[in-house]
């Protein structure tokens, strides 16, 4: 077992497809200025607010796991 | 340190196989490839300001100075057993409280057939089981959690079966081998209670013999299942002498398909406990003839998904001809 368990490689849950299986609302995050400068060496560009697709799962049948 | 952690059991959320975010209890954010990645490595710029704080409050989480407990983490299988059986179970099959079960092997096939059988009405088991849980076995043995890794398969199911379902259930922490299976049988066999056997452990000498002791008994009954090369096969229920034992024959399709390796999953071991949980409740009530398996083996075939049930043969079998 890796020290991290959410590390790449670790648990995965596969979602099903994105138009039977949720409801989603989404929120807007402001970044802090240390994670504006992180995400810009990131994705190379400038970015102050994260908006974010929050997603309830509405049954088992809408994601597979491993 | 950040003022935020991120639970060990949020995961890496996919869609198709593109990485489009993180997933804890049934709850999905999505974010781009690279924060998701970041996320979950642990970056620790991430998990500082409104942005952890969110996390925090949608779960996804915990504060660094809280002392994480199990009670805090998401077991599914724990989820799964409250959904299934949410208490004891009430007596449907008086039949089945006039045996004894006693479960050689308590894998995925022959820990969920006792359960079945502790559903449906059974009251008195004798379980059997040399192995502890690890880790990777919890994915077939749904009704145990993280907290019985390292615990004796036998004792840990013996305390599900008491505590879920109120059965008496006695553990035997003792690997089921050729050499051992002749004593078990012989001390389990002494009570009042009629004994009806489940033989499904993996280790095969010890299955060929425990079959063919179980074989020679007058009136003893058995079901033995397990894996056999590309099938799962279940059979026969025995309660006289000319049953022919479907073991020997088994063995031949071993060699059938050597590339295939069949998987020991949750689906495939619970579709099989049910038929040993189904015949064995049908002979409770009905009798020796109640059974289809009766003379008759039933296979599961994992490549085509197909089940069927054949006549069993005495050719070749080395219990019916040793």
């Amino acid at each position: 077992m890796s020290e991290n368990p959410n590390a790449p490689g670790g648990p995965t849950v596969r979602l099903a497809g994105p138009a039977r299986a949720t409801t989603g609302h989404v929120v807007s995050i402001q970044l802090t200025e240390e994670q504006s400068n992180a995400l810009e060496e990131l994705i190379g560009e400038r970015v102050e607010e994260l908006n974010m697709m929050v997603e309830d799962l509405e049954d088992l049948a809408d994601l597979m796991t491993n | 340190m950040p003022p935020y952690c991120l639970r060990p059991d949020v995961r890496a959320a996919y869609l198709s196989s593109e990485l489009v975010g993180v997933e804890r209890a049934g709850l999905v954010l999505r974010l781009p490839e690279p924060i998701t990645r970041a996320v979950l490595a642990g970056d620790p710029r991430f998990l500082v300001g409104p942005l952890g704080m969110w996390l925090a409050q949608a779960g996804l989480a915990y504060h660094a100075d809280r002392r994480l407990t199990g009670s805090d983490l998401i077991d599914r299988n724990q989820v799964f057993a409250d959904a299934l059986c949410p208490g004891p179970a009430n007596p449907c099959a008086p039949g089945l409280a006039r045996h004894r079960f006693i479960v050689l092997g308590c894998g995925g096939l022959g820990s969920n057939a006792a359960i079945a059988l502790a559903a449906l009405g059974a009251q008195e088991f004798v379980v059997v089981d040399g192995d502890v849980i690890e880790f990777s076995n919890l994915n077939r043995l749904i009704w145990a959690t993280s907290s019985d890794v390292g615990k004796s398969k036998a004792f840990a199911l013996a305390a599900h079966l008491a505590q879920r379902y109120g059965v008496s259930a006695v553990p035997l922490s003792t690997r089921v081998s050729a050499r051992s299976s002749s004593q078990i049988l012989r001390e389990a066999t002494a009570g009042t209670l009629a004994s009806t056997w489940v033989v499904t452990m993996d280790e095969s000498e010890g299955a060929r013999q425990a079959v063919r002791i179980l074989h020679g008994l007058p009136a003893v009954a058995y079901v033995h299942a397990g894996y056999v090369g590309a099938r799962i096969t279940v059979g026969p229920y025995a309660a006289t002498s000319e049953d022919p034992c479907p073991f020997c024959d088994s063995a031949g399709w071993r060699f059938s398909s050597p590339q295939f390796v069949a998987p020991s999953a949750a689906p495939n071991n619970l579709i099989a406990a049910s038929m040993v949980a189904a015949q064995l409740l049908r002979v409770a009530r009905l009798g020796p003839t109640g059974t289809f398996l009766k003379a008759q083996r039933w296979e599961f075939d994992l490549k085509s998904g197909a089940a069927k049930t054949s006549p069993l043969t005495s050719s070749g079998c080395e219990v019916c001809s040793p």
